[in-house]
């Protein structure tokens, strides 16, 4: 154990010094709650111990930081970085044999829950996105840095998913999943470098085990992840070096290729490297790292399979808008083939939404993934109609 | 197969069901030894804790599970093993958050033999 450089502070504050309820327990209580002789309420979270005694860091803490942890909103450590900080050692008896206070900044981080560990497994994040580099200093943030974590998130996530959505075992899914599924709702932001969270789309305690009956929207989601993970895998390989992807399944490649290329970090921009962590890519000891080299095993594996995103210009009329999947079919093309299926992103949708009311031919610009005839709508506008 | 007579006569609890399937636990060495499976009864650790609680043994039947709790306590031990249990093994009840489980583990068991290290990643 670590020596502690503090000042001694009176320990019949933390007497007796038995929880009032335990919030983790893993041999023995390791969160709990705990009153202090003013009756006020105290959060204390097992350290360290040696053959003489266990040693926990205790801050006060109120029933609303509980109610934030207990739901995902604030990491455990969260909880713990307080103003005020002791760390008080317990004995063999369970008596307090000291206790003193100290800045909680002087704390060992290994001696302190992971930043960002959640409670609960079930309430860590779907994905969290740590964005470091240069440039990203508290209170600096580029607004592009911010831009750049969200929309790769939301881009790759939607690739991923139209694909795993395209296959028959997963029509008919719920709107309310498909809307939150596209538009992934925030859990957390952390400013101190810039790391977003963001959390999982329905609750679900069988989500990512392996047992228990599974619900559609989950095997919808576990699907996507498993694409996520078999990208970031190959990202370690010797074959991802040479720019080789697996050749087995084409449109998987293409799909996975694309969802890496929106996580990977640019080779120019702010971001240096970007930390990964979250249930969808699974359990893992540290956060996975994919700094700007990743981007150009992406691009190589890109090329060497011409897997390129082409621009396309488009005629036709909107038809088969998908309001939650933000996607539409354009048909009546004079080209083959006659319909081509389009993603977008939500500030296109009123430009889209306005087109299928009025019925009118529009030009349609954008890239192709290319993948199951689908494409990435980037912009659209009118075409004045001649009458024959 | 028994428990222990230095145990609290309720202990097991009645609900406990007998031992079975995979389970995981954090330990310090990587072939799990005997001291990798001390309960807080046997080690004097927790005298504040429910009686009957210090003398099972926490285990996770999620990997996952297990890693969460090692990425909360650091130093807490730094592997984790799998061992599969059967009703020969005790009792187990599920205790906790997740899918802690506490096992409390009838007289004679050779615990460590039932467990070997897994691989992790990251």
């Amino acid at each position: 154990m670590w020596n502690i450089s503090g000042k001694a502070f009176a320990k019949e504050r933390f007497e007796p010094f038995i929880p009032v309820e335990v919030l983790d327990d893993y041999d023995g209580p390791r969160l709990f709650t705990l009153q202090d002789a003013e009756g006020e309420l105290n959060l204390a979270c097992w350290s360290d111990e040696d053959e003489q005694v266990c040693r926990y860091v205790v801050v006060p803490t109120t029933p609303k930081i509980l109610a934030s942890l207990r739901d995902g909103g604030i990491s455990v450590f969260d909880a713990l970085n307080q103003p005020r900080c002791w760390l008080c050692d317990i004995n063999q008896n369970g008596e307090i044999a000291q206790c003193l206070r100290v800045a909680f900044e002087t704390i060992p981080s290994d001696s302190l829950p992971a930043i960002g560990t959640m409670l609960l497994p079930t309430l860590e994040p779907l994905l969290t996105l740590r964005a470091v580099g240069n440039e990203i200093v508290p209170g600096q943030i580029p607004g592009s840095v911010i831009r750049a974590c969200i929309e790769g998130v939301q881009k790759a996530f939607k690739v991923l998913s139209e694909y795993v959505l395209e296959e028959p075992a997963h029509a008919g899914r719920p709107k309310d999943f498909l809307r939150r599924l596209f538009d992934l709702p925030t859990q957390r932001f952390a400013f101190a470098s810039f790391e977003i969270s963001f959390r999982m789309p329905i609750e679900e305690q069988t989500l990512f085990t392996s047992f228990g009956e599974k619900s559609p929207e989950a095997k919808t989601l576990e699907e996507v992840g498993t694409l996520l993970k078999k990208g970031l895998k190959w990202l370690t390989t010797a074959a991802a070096e040479e720019g080789v992807y697996s050749p087995d399944n084409p449109e998987e490649s293409a799909v996975v290729l694309r969802a890496l290329k929106e996580l990977t970090p640019s080779s120019q921009g702010g971001i240096e490297r970007l930390e990964l962590k979250g249930q969808l890519i699974g359990p893992r000891n540290t956060s996975m790292v994919l700094d700007r080299s990743a981007r150009q095993r992406v691009n190589t594996a890109i090329r060497f399979r011409s897997l390129g995103p082409q621009p396309v210009d488009l005629e036709g009329r909107i038809r088969e808008l998908d309001m939650d999947r933000l996607s539409f079919e354009l048909r009546e093309i004079n080209r083959t083939p006659p319909t081509q299926r389009f993603v977008f992103d939500e500030e296109l949708l009123e430009d889209v939404f306005q087109a299928v009311q009025d019925g009118v031919r529009v030009l349609v610009t954008g890239s192709t993934f290319p993948v199951k005839n689908l494409a990435y709508a980037l912009a659209l506008s009118r075409v004045m109609e001649t009458e024959t | 197969m028994n428990f222990p007579d230095s145990w609290p006569s309720d202990c097991p609890p009645q609900d406990a069901v007998d031992a079975e399937g995979d389970v995981f636990r954090i330990v310090n060495n990587d072939q799990p030894t005997a001291d990798d499976f001390l309960t807080s009864f046997e080690t004097g650790a927790f005298p504040n804790r429910l009686a009957c609680l210090r003398c099972g043994l926490s285990v996770h039947r999620i990997r996952a599970d297990a890693i969460h709790t090692k990425t909360k306590y650091p130093k807490l031990e730094n592997r984790i093993a799998k061992g599969t249990l059967a009703k020969e093994c005790g009792k187990t009840k599920r205790t906790g958050q997740a899918s802690h489980t506490t096992w409390w583990v009838y007289e004679g068991v050779n615990r460590a033999s039932i467990f070997a290290l897994i691989a992790e990643e990251g």
